[in-house]
């Protein structure tokens, strides 16, 4: 009776911690497959609400992109016809008064085009680096002075890849370039030009004008506010302008820090 | 017998502009323009019957637009070359014309000579290209890592450079310099290169239909 | 002293260290166990000093042992109870953990008016805190809002709880038949059983002690 009794008690002492063992094992199993599976979720959770986050900027930038183009499309065309149709009136007056503003009404439409294809440039995410913004500088160099007559020459190392520039910073550095050179050829006579672009932890324009009389910043204070806007582009951008009078030539120093990022687009954890 | 003239059409829906492009056209001896169409519905209808070497195609049109203006005729009318009007250069429609079958652009904002020039120039078989382009081009060659996967384009290694340096904003005649040929070369290799993005898009086309 | 050093084991400084390491961490923690080192300290006493004084001074420290018994399982009933007080059943919960508080008060005191020994009630009060804590696992997985469980000292708690009882279950059952049967099982293998199972009862305080701080 007591022998039995004792095995009784013995097989229970073994049955219960079989039992507990087996409890605590579907807990971890189950408590880790839940934990898995909330990860997973909010994992999940949190890709949707990047991919929203995405879609909600592409929408914007394509909404933008719809607009612009579309008043481009719109101003374009009537710009053009403008400068046709004062064309056409140019061919058939005689007075050569009325000749010469009809003229400027097709120099100013074709102006304004120019203005706005660089708008288009600007806005356009294609170009967002470096890449983009050199070739639109030696381009736009070369066919201004080309236009005039003006020798010039464009010195460029290799351009580093995959540089980001935003929009801000690209069309603010090429409108005080652009400045810059329109500014020499108009009021300092100058006979050539030579442009040197540099890399490294900024990006540097140096536009040196040889011959004329050099752009003297001093007797330009009281021409308007074109340096003073020219300063104020490159501080809204972070880089700097400053000018420099060389025996051979006057130069500008125009320069752009650039930051170095992770060629990497988006991560995902 | 005077010598052959170059035909020309134009498609453009402003009629003070093509009015203007005829009159500008016209006044050459080795050109003429007897064809504008101000849609591309009626270019589509009537253009392959009057047998044109250059059309001058407008990319905004009312309803269909000159890109698949060009798409349409330019499968009727093998021997036509388009050259497409356009205010900027840098837009993306350009491209897009240029897939379609476009063999150059004229800008809107050109003097008239230079119109003129570029006409002749795409008679003889070459054609412009904008930095931008170039660009885009080299990016669906695939060397950039950013590029889309596309079918890349067989262009040689010397069509490559070009590619290159025109995408650095190098003007025709320093590129001439720089590859030791003429600028006319140039722009005969650029017509070529157009070729090929037309042939690629069009296999592409093809086989996005077939479910390849 | 030698005698009372021997009265010491393993898991008396566990225990210990559970009681150290929750005063260190009283003002950080953010009491998820309420009156934790109030029982602790009380733990201790009785298990340290109490018992000690009881077995050498009446050689019988079962009533002893069986008042603090029914002692723990009232407090574990308590967390249970503050635990789940939110759930729709709660009150059934509060009134069986009362009418059961008052049986097993009864029961002792007439149990030390007649110098016996029943475990029943202590069963039965662990029993129910066992079905709770099962109750508590269950909720873990299937029902609560995902939480990082091995984080909070109520897990340690309970899981030491139910090692505990679980090894000590069928020594309770049989307690009165072991104390007459043979004196050397009861010193070896349920010896080695008792041992086993307050070992993990003190590391599930040590447990709880160390998690019961703010992260």
């Amino acid at each position: 009776m007591q022998q039995e009794d004792l095995t009784q008690i013995i097989l229970v002492s073994f049955m219960m911690p079989v039992l507990l063992s087996a409890l605590l094992i579907w807990f971890f199993i189950s408590f880790q497959r839940r934990k898995y599976r909330y990860e997973s979720e909010k994992k999940d959770a949190m890709l949707r609400e990047q991919a929203l986050v995405i879609q909600r900027q592409e929408a914007v930038q394509a909404e933008r992109n719809r607009i612009a183009g579309e008043m481009h499309d719109e101003l374009g065309s009537g710009l053009t016809l403008i400068k046709y149709l004062s064309d056409s009136i140019g061919a058939r007056v005689t007075d050569s008064a009325l000749q010469e503003d009809v003229g400027k009404i097709a120099g100013y439409s074709s102006g304004l085009v120019r203005n706005m294809s660089e708008i288009i440039w600007a806005m356009n995410s294609r170009f967002d680096n470096l890449e983009g913004l050199i070739s639109y500088v030696r381009r736009f160099v070369s066919e201004y002075l080309d236009d005039r007559g003006i020798e010039h020459r464009f010195v460029c190392p290799e351009v580093p890849k995959d540089v980001t520039l935003t929009v801000e910073k690209r069309r603010n550095v090429f409108l005080v370039i652009k400045e810059t050179i329109h500014n020499a050829v108009k009021y300092s006579g100058a006979e050539a030009f030579r442009v040197k672009v540099s890399f490294g932890d900024s990006l540097d324009f140096l536009i040196e004008e040889l011959g004329g009389r050099g752009f003297d910043p001093a007797d330009f204070k009281d021409k308007g506010n074109g340096l003073y806007n020219m300063q104020k582009r490159m501080e809204l951008v972070g880089g700097s302008i400053r000018y420099e009078r060389r025996p051979e030539a006057m130069c500008t120093h125009i320069s752009l820090p650039l930051e170095k990022q992770p060629t990497g687009t988006l991560k995902t954890p | 017998m005077e010598p052959q003239k170059i035909k020309l059409a134009v498609i453009e829906d402003l009629r003070d502009v093509a009015l203007s492009l005829q009159t500008i056209i016209n006044s050459q001896p080795d050109m003429e323009c007897k064809h504008i169409y101000y849609n591309a519905e009626d270019a589509i209808l009537f253009l392959p019957c009057h047998d044109a070497d250059i059309v001058i195609v407008d990319i905004g049109l009312p309803r269909a637009s000159g890109i698949e203006a060009i798409r349409t005729i330019s499968d009727k009318c093998p021997n036509t070359q388009f050259c497409m009007f356009t205010v900027y250069e840098d837009d993306d429609k350009i491209y897009s014309s240029l897939e379609a079958g476009a063999k150059g652009y004229i800008l809107k904002g050109a003097s008239r000579d230079k119109i003129l020039i570029s006409v002749r120039e795409l008679y003889e078989g070459g054609s412009p290209m904008s930095p931008t382009i170039a660009r885009r081009i080299i990016d669906q060659l695939g060397d950039r890592p950013h590029a889309q996967v596309k079918k890349p384009l067989p262009v040689t290694e010397r069509e490559l450079e070009l590619l290159t340096l025109l995408a650095q904003g190098l003007m025709y005649k320093e590129i001439a310099d720089h590859m030791g040929i003429t600028t006319g070369t140039v722009k005969q290799h650029i017509h070529k290169i157009y070729d090929k993005l037309q042939v690629s898009n069009r296999t592409e086309a093809i086989n996005k239909f077939n479910g390849n | 002293m030698a005698n009372y050093l021997k009265w010491i084991e393993i898991y008396h400084l566990i225990m210990i260290s559970a009681w150290v390491v929750t005063l260190i961490n009283r003002k950080k923690g953010d009491g998820i166990i309420r009156y934790f080192l109030v029982f602790l300290s009380v733990s201790l006493v009785f298990e340290m000093f109490v018992s000690y004084y009881f077995a050498r001074v009446y050689k019988d420290n079962r009533l002893v042992l069986v008042f603090y018994a029914t002692m723990c399982a009232a407090y574990y009933l308590y967390v249970l109870n503050e635990h789940f007080r939110t759930k729709p059943w709660a009150t059934y919960f509060h009134v069986i953990s009362g009418i059961w508080l008052i049986l097993a008060t009864f029961f002792l005191v007439g149990d030390i008016a007649k110098n016996t020994f029943d475990p029943l009630w202590y069963n039965l009060g662990m029993g129910l805190a066992s079905i709770l804590i099962l109750k508590y696992f269950y909720d873990v997985v299937y029902v609560d809002e995902y939480r990082n469980v091995f984080r909070e000292p109520k897990m340690y708690f309970f899981l030491g709880i139910l090692i505990f009882f679980t090894s000590s279950f069928p020594l309770l059952i049989k307690i009165k038949f072991l104390s007459t049967y043979s004196q050397q099982i009861g010193s070896t293998f349920f010896g080695l059983m008792r041992a086993f199972g307050n070992i993990f009862l003190a590391l599930g305080y040590l447990g709880a002690a160390i998690c019961n701080r703010k992260i």
